[in-house]
């Protein structure tokens, strides 16, 4: 047996030299019988490695030392995967109604920001929006001092536009189509389970909150409209409108308790709550038509159901009992043109809708609703758009467009200068109370005491009851 | 060889390479055509492969794409209701409708159920049967956004007469559960019923599979109460609807599902029809004993309420939603909300309600 000397190999000495490995050619020195095939190595180039005969302790510490490196990885990860951090694992969060937000003020929500239920809700359940009672920075406009006569305040929440369905769910649309821009909502708890909810909407614009108010207003429901306020009753709950505010109180049940409690936070939001002039449009039919105030509504969009018609204010002119469904309504527009192109868009609406019906004295088509047999039009005066939707003859509808012009001539300039189109309108923000030219091409000092126009034909005049007072009202 | 590795490590022996080892080395180091070609292929088919697999796109074969690392999440198991629902067995001279009007509420519910062959034909004894009620917001019963806790009591003391071994009441209210559960007086009801409350919590929800759904083939779903549940009972008011226009036994399903359910409002129709399918109820009752006829599903005034005095027992919900349609929020001749032919269209119901048997009695 031929026996190899092992040994270090010197610097530089090639390894296959000491190693008695046949090269190329010749036959090989261990096994003579065996001639040596010419080896081709590609990409280990220097030398015969793997025939070498002599290793180094060195490599072996590393060999063994890398080794157990990559065991030691290998079990690592074995042991991770059989043992994983449980909170990985844990869908149910996920799985649960709604991701709770961290308790933060809304005053300190970024714009756009999904919102929390206000303070405490770390504390609740997860999709719970159980909160606490909150710092007076997190009430938004609601008054302190809530509670009184035996009825506490309990806890509070505030939503904004993204998290208003959690307090009222399938509602919400409603309130989003006005622009609603934060709720905040409190409990007041009185004796015998008796309670008061206070719902304070933001609509951020009077127009939004009387369109609100009005919208959840039922048919032929009188309100009273004082120092900047409209509101109502209805049996156990009122409702206010004030300013860029929508307020419901909602009680209970109709005990003296629960509706004494209603009544004097009506009068408590009525003061508290900063007013605003009524948006032009109400009072153009208000002071100008002299139409009852709950006559009037606001569509912030989609008026009439026609998908251009926004920012519109209309009336109502027929009884609330009666077969009729005639309005009247009107919009403001950036400039005569848009106006005119408005009036234009109205008519081909109408047209759509009902079949051509001739025209006007004054040259206006008409279109005929089919099944009811009510004509409507619209027109521009100057940047403002008018119309008549439903009215059975067109006598009526002539004779409403002229007391509408008339109305917006006789406007006070104040008003006029109010009637900018909404920004979402527009598709640019104007400046609000920027003077402009009124209707009758007379500057913005338009005629002031001039003679209102009369109310439309057919319209209910504004009744008693609409001026009458609170207190009034209590009788 | 230990002494003969110290000793050649003591006695180095360098040596220069011969002639021939030059020659060798220089032999080596020659490329050769074939073995080149094995070696690029052998490599590159490794890179194709190594690529195929990190970069080819998820749908792909073999590949392990995971560009959302939804690959690398835990698998959630997915839980099924039983095929079939939870429904009895068709029984021949019953009606479809059992309608009962009057002011006596156990009465009227009993007299509903004989209707459609007792409560016997539903409920036996051992029973674990699950009731649904509307909870869905933090209002006194008396504004009618919730179910009658009332009607609740008397439904409860119906099952449980039958034999039922435990009756559970769940609901997952957006807002506050324990808030409105409590307000409601449904939680009062139910647990001096005898029956047990379920309040939704993380852990009580589990994700649903609803073969054929459009919107919730995959869901959160409110779990816990139907472990072991064999029965399951719909208790809703009826109500005007913001959006779907009208809220009833059908709609009231809605309040099982977990998740961001808000989101389906953009097809509140889709979403009802796709509920229809999700659960098929023992049979459902329509709380008419009030009426929000207007400025739902929230309310808030009593003048949006009026009295109904009437409930509507039915294995059919869409029936008995097409009734209170009609009859009960009186919107006779306008045309049934999109939800009904949807639902239908599944065959899932029959919303034409005139074509099923109707019994109705006067109680008291």
């Amino acid at each position: 047996m031929q026996r190899f000397e092992i040994r270090p190999l010197a610097f530089g000495e090639p390894r296959y030299a000491r190693a008695g490995v046949a090269t190329r050619g010749e036959p090989d020195k261990r096994n003579p019988s065996k001639t040596n095939l010419p080896e081709a190595r590609v990409f280990v180039r220097e030398g015969l490695r793997s025939y070498r005969k002599s290793y180094d302790v060195r490599e072996v510490y590393w060999g063994a030392g890398v080794g157990a490196g990559l065991v030691a990885v290998v079990g690592w990860v074995g042991y991770r995967g059989a043992h994983p951090d449980p909170s990985l694992m844990d869908m149910s969060a996920a799985l649960q109604a709604e991701p709770a937000g961290s308790a933060r003020p809304l005053e300190n929500a970024a714009p756009g920001a999904r919102a929390a239920p206000l303070g405490g809700a770390a504390q609740a359940p997860e999709g719970s929006v159980e909160v606490a009672r909150a710092s007076s920075a997190e009430r938004g406009a609601l008054p302190s001092g809530l509670s009184a006569a035996g009825f506490a305040e309990g806890k509070l929440g505030a939503y904004l536009p993204d998290t208003l369905y959690v307090k009222i769910n399938g509602r919400a649309e409603f309130y989003l189509s006005f622009g609603v821009q934060s709720l905040h909502a409190v409990t007041l708890e009185g004796p015998a389970g008796a309670s008061v909810d206070i719902e304070l909407y933001d609509l951020g614009e009077s127009r939004n909150a009387l369109g609100c108010y009005n919208g959840e207003r039922p048919p032929g429901m009188d309100s009273v409209l004082e120092n900047g306020s409209t509101f109502r009753f209805d049996r156990n709950a009122a409702f206010l409108a004030r300013g860029r505010y929508y307020v419901r109180f909602v009680g209970s049940d109709e005990s003296a308790a629960v509706l004494g409690e209603v009544r004097r936070l009506l009068e408590l939001f009525r003061r508290e709550l900063v007013g605003e002039e009524l948006p032009w449009g109400f009072a153009l039919f208000v002071d100008q038509l002299k139409l009852a105030p709950s006559a009037v509504g606001y569509l912030r969009e989609n008026a009439f159901s026609f998908g251009f018609a926004r920012d519109v204010y209309k009336a109502s002119l027929s009884p609330a009992d009666s077969q009729e469904d005639m309005e009247a309504f009107v919009s403001v527009k950036a400039d005569a043109a848009a106006a005119e192109r408005a009036a234009l868009e109205y008519q081909a609406a109408f047209r759509s809708q009902g079949v051509p019906a001739g025209k006007t004295a004054d040259g206006l088509p008409l279109s005929k609703d089919e099944f009811l047999g009510s004509v409507s039009t619209a027109t521009s005066v100057e940047r403002w758009v008018i119309g008549v939707r439903g009215a059975p003859s067109v006598e009526r509808l002539s004779q409403t467009l002229a007391q509408l012009r008339a109305g917006l001539r006789a406007a006070p300039a104040a008003v006029l200068a109010r009637a900018v189109p909404s920004p979402e309108a527009s598709g640019e923000a104007e400046p609000r109370g920027e003077a402009v030219a009124g209707p009758s091409g007379e500057s913005a000092a338009g005629p002031s005491g001039e003679t209102p126009a009369e109310p439309p034909a057919g319209a209910a005049p504004a009744r008693p009851a609409e001026a009458k007072t609170l207190e009034g009202e209590d009788q | 060889m230990s002494t003969e590795r110290r000793r050649g490590r003591r006695e180095p022996e360098p040596s220069e390479p011969s002639a021939q080892d030059r020659l060798d080395r220089e032999a080596h180091q020659r490329i050769e055509r074939r073995a080149l070609l094995k070696g690029a292929l052998g490599v590159g088919g490794a890179c194709a492969a190594a690529g195929w697999l990190s970069l080819a796109p998820a749908h792909w074969p073999l590949s392990l794409r995971d560009p959302d690392g939804e690959l690398g999440k835990p698998k959630p198991k997915i839980w099924s209701l039983p095929a079939g629902g939870f429904v009895v067995p068709d029984a021949p001279s019953v009606a479809d409708l059992g309608v009962a009007h009057g002011s006596q509420l156990r009465d009227m519910l009993r007299a509903a159920l004989d209707a459609l062959g007792g409560i016997a034909r539903f409920i036996q004894r051992g029973d674990v049967v699950v009731i649904k009620p509307n909870v869905a917001f933090e209002r006194p019963a008396a504004l009618g956004a919730t179910t009658n806790p009332e009607v609740l009591t008397a439904l409860i003391e119906l099952v449980r007469e039958a034999g039922a071994k435990e009756i559970r009441v769940a609901d997952n209210p957006i807002e506050s559960p324990e808030s409105c559960f409590a307000r409601s007086g449904i939680r009062a009801a139910a647990e001096a019923a005898g029956a047990r409350v379920y309040l939704p919590n993380p852990s009580s929800f589990a994700l649903l599979g609803t073969p054929g759904a459009t919107w919730i083939e995959r869901w959160p779903f409110f779990w816990a109460p139907f472990e072991g549940a064999n029965k399951v009972i719909g208790v809703s008011p009826i109500k005007d609807h913001n959006l779907c226009r009208a809220s009833m036994t059908t709609k009231n399903w809605y309040g099982l599902l977990g998740g961001r359910r808000n989101q389906f409002h953009q097809d509140i129709h889709g979403i009802i029809a796709d509920l229809a399918l999700m659960l098929r109820p023992t049979f459902v009752v329509l709380d008419a004993t009030r009426v929000l006829f207007r400025s739902g599903p929230t309310g808030g005034s009593l003048g949006d309420v009026k009295p109904g005095h009437t409930v509507v027992v039915s294995r059919d919900s869409l029936a008995a939603d097409a009734y209170g349609w009609d009859q009960l929020l009186e919107r006779q001749g306008e045309a049934l909300p999109a939800y009904f032919e949807k639902s239908a269209a599944r065959k899932l119901g029959q919303p034409d309600w005139r074509k099923l048997t109707l019994r109705e009695v006067q109680v008291g």
